[in-house]
């Protein structure tokens, strides 16, 4: 074996910090999804025929994706049988953030002016691209918490922590940008 | 290791398998396979061309659904530049490029063990095969394949009774793509990973191949651009099948009925494909770029002039391709204000690409050079890269484009300056890294023989359509001659086509070059280039397992 197949062979795959590097990446590629998303919407809302409509959904969903956050939050800071109940929290208060935003999409499809009508086509469509990352999240933070005995490391967590936040300050910026620019 | 790989089924070592290089390997045939596809595609195209009214009645034995008694039917023939442009930009030049050359060489240069997420890697790979699947299912489907163009402008790629190939044709495209998006993505995650997070202890970024970088800032573009052809392609989905109208606009009138629905903006569309598209360009040139770079390195035996301003030229390149969009959309409508602002910031790409080529002029001067075909290859990007990189400098101004957007012009300078580029990148770094993959060496003579037939056939095929162009033949149109102004032209688009069949011609060297030299090729050795970087340093994967 040379020496550089030698040195190849002291490097394992999928360290820590290469781990590091692919989420940001992802989160990044997200952003840029998200961004463009976005601008369509800033183009289409100056519109003649733009039509927003109010609704309580978006305070409802806030409180469950703070949850998430406020849920990950305490995991990453304690030990223990308190840390498996935050990650519970983690699980419950996602799963009914995906339930509450999937009837939201629902309900604006069926809704008056159905997706025809450009706004609720935008509700459907941030929300729905929204809720196919967090269950994209959600699995990728289930893949990087499965623990042994001892349960997740605190790396682990950290990198949860991180995706469940941005997760959150994502529907922040949709909700901001469908109720708080009109 | 090799008593590992030989315990091993086919399967599972040539299928399946994780490791990196496998899967390179896996890229490049898959990337090869698809070019047959869409270089005889592109000979259609040509020959519908040059002869639009000439009747093949042997070709339309093959091809019923698309001829009609010998003669192209004008929806096969816009499915026919669709498909080619589609396939030869994602499925043949990104992934022979980042999938096939970035998979096999990234950990060998970084003095890894293998990308940092080999199943990630497998996943990325088989991905991309189901999306070049996918894609060419939609030639079997009963109204043919999206006929849009490779751009898929709506309204036409929005409406499914638009042409024949809006149909199903169109869906499978949009599929195909988002299947390849993912694909890209899972892989560009990993080189960034691979590169900035698993380099041997000691190895840093300034000491990398110029290779190596060009896959970072490829992988960073992918990333940071593709998202935008997403978040259009999940929106045209929805305007096709969920009865929303992003991109439709009101009062669309198809066969004479009003579309229902409509208010959306068909340059909406226009926009983010474009801010993917442009960027795209750099996705499949810079590692082409790359590879010039360091093969001038190995064949003028002295590191490549101004390694340093190499690398920040190509990030400056890289940055600077998320602001050029606009110049594809001159056009459009767009205030002559923001045009001229495209206008600035598409010059401005002209000074790192300066950059590039007088340091290859420095590299190459007063040198000692070894013309091996690898380094004729990058000698040929070279040519291309300045004589595409100067029509380019005509089409970024909005009163030249104005005058040229979708002419001939565009075809022959893109061809020239991305396909061209890219795809000697691709030969260039088949015949530098065979003896890599394969442990033997290609044929120099059959090598030489195939470049200098490529080269002069490349450019006898593209440089003409600049003339075509400047004389005003649109492109994308069956029948250019219906314009009594284009018949003039129709001896230049004739030698055009000879042109490119001699092209064509011309690549069964390479196939046959490269199958024979894999069984019979002159055993190779350690790096039998003499080169320094790092993949050199340890024997060739099939060599070590025999």
């Amino acid at each position: 074996m040379s020496a550089h197949a030698a040195a190849r062979a002291g490097r394992s795959p999928a360290s820590e910090s290469a781990t590091r590097v692919a989420v940001v990446a992802a989160l990044s590629a997200t952003t840029m999804l998200f961004a463009s998303l976005v601008s369509a919407y800033l183009v289409r809302r100056s519109f003649a025929d733009w039509r927003p409509l109010p609704g309580l959904w978006p305070a409802v969903l806030l409180v469950f994706a703070f949850a998430a956050s406020g849920a990950i939050e305490a995991a990453t800071r304690v030990e223990g049988r308190p840390r498996r109940l935050g990650l519970m929290g983690l699980a419950l208060a996602n799963g009914l953030y995906l339930a509450g935003a999937l009837a939201v999409i629902r309900s604006v499809a069926s809704g008056a002016g159905g997706l025809e009508m450009p706004f609720n086509a935008f509700v459907a469509l941030l929300l729905g691209v929204h809720v196919a990352h967090s269950v994209l999240g959600g699995a990728f933070a289930l893949w990087i918490l499965r623990s042994d005995a001892e349960g997740p490391s605190q790396s682990a967590l950290v990198l949860a922590r991180l995706v469940t936040h941005f997760l959150t300050a994502l529907l922040c910026a949709i909700v901001f940008l469908l109720f708080g620019l009109q | 290791m090799s008593a590992n790989r030989e315990s091993q089924g086919f399967l599972s070592r040539y299928v399946f398998s994780l490791d990196h290089r496998v899967i390179g390997l896996q890229y490049l045939m898959t990337a090869m396979g698809m070019a047959l596809v869409g270089g005889l595609l592109a000979l259609l195209v040509r020959i519908q061309i040059a002869w639009p009214s000439h009747e093949f009645r042997a070709v339309s034995r093959f091809l019923p659904q698309g001829f009609d008694e010998g003669i192209m039917k004008p929806e096969f023939y816009a499915a026919l530049f669709t498909m080619h442009g589609t396939i030869m930009i994602f499925f043949v030049l990104s992934a022979a490029l980042i999938g096939g050359f970035g998979n096999y060489l990234i950990p060998l240069q970084v003095g890894a063990k293998d990308m940092a997420f080999p199943r990630l890697n497998a996943l990325s790979y088989w991905i991309y095969a189901i999306s070049s699947v996918v894609i060419l299912v939609s030639f079997f489907t009963p109204s043919g394949p999206a006929a849009s163009g490779w751009t898929a402008y709506p309204p036409l790629s929005a409406l499914k009774g638009a042409i024949a190939g809006s149909n199903l044709g169109q869906d499978l495209w949009l599929l195909a793509m988002a299947l390849f998006i993912v694909s890209f993505t899972l892989g560009g995650l990993n080189f960034l990973a691979t590169i900035l997070a698993m380099r041997r202890p000691g190895l840093l970024m300034m000491d990398l191949p110029l290779f190596t970088w060009s896959m970072l800032f490829a992988s960073i573009l992918g990333l940071l651009a593709f998202p935008s052809l997403t978040a259009a392609a999940m929106m045209l989905l929805l305007d096709r099948h969920a009865g929303t109208s992003f991109f439709i606009p009101a009062g669309l009138v198809l066969s004479g009925e009003t579309v229902p629905g409509g208010g959306g903006s068909p340059i909406l569309w226009q926009h983010l494909f474009w801010f993917l598209g442009h960027p795209e360009v750099y996705i499949i040139m810079l590692p082409s770029l790359g590879i010039t770079s360091d093969l001038f390195t190995v064949f003028t035996g002295r590191r490549v002039f101004g390694y340093t301003s190499m690398v920040y030229a190509m990030g400056f390149i890289s940055g600077m391709s998320f602001l050029v969009w606009g110049h594809h959309m001159f056009v459009s409508g767009m205030s002559p204000f923001l045009g001229s602002a495209f206008a600035v910031t598409t010059t401005l790409i002209a000074v790192p690409s300066g950059v590039k080529v007088f340091n290859w002029i420095a590299s190459l001067w007063n040198r000692p050079l070894r013309l091996t075909t690898p380094m004729l290859w990058a000698l040929g990007i070279f040519s291309l890269f300045v004589t595409g990189g100067l029509s380019g400098i005509w089409l970024g101004q909005t009163q030249i484009d104005i005058q040229l957007h979708d002419t001939a012009f565009v075809v022959g300078h893109f061809h020239i300056i991305m396909a061209g580029a890219a795809l000697f990148g691709v030969f260039a770094g088949v015949h530098y890294w065979f003896p890599l993959f394969f442990g033997r060496l290609m044929n120099e003579r059959l090598g030489a023989a195939h470049f200098l037939l490529t080269f002069v056939f490349y450019y006898a095929t593209f440089f003409p359509m600049h003339l075509a162009g400047l004389r005003g033949q649109v492109r994308r149109v069956y029948d250019p001659y219906q314009y009594d102004y284009l018949k003039p032209l129709a001896p230049m688009n004739a030698f055009i086509t000879w042109a490119a069949v001699a092209l064509a011609i011309a690549q069964i060297l390479f196939f046959v070059n490269f199958f024979w030299s894999m069984r019979r090729g002159a055993k190779a050795g350690v790096n039998p280039w003499q080169a320094p970087s790092l993949e050199w340093s340890e024997p060739a994967a099939e060599a070590e397992s025999e």
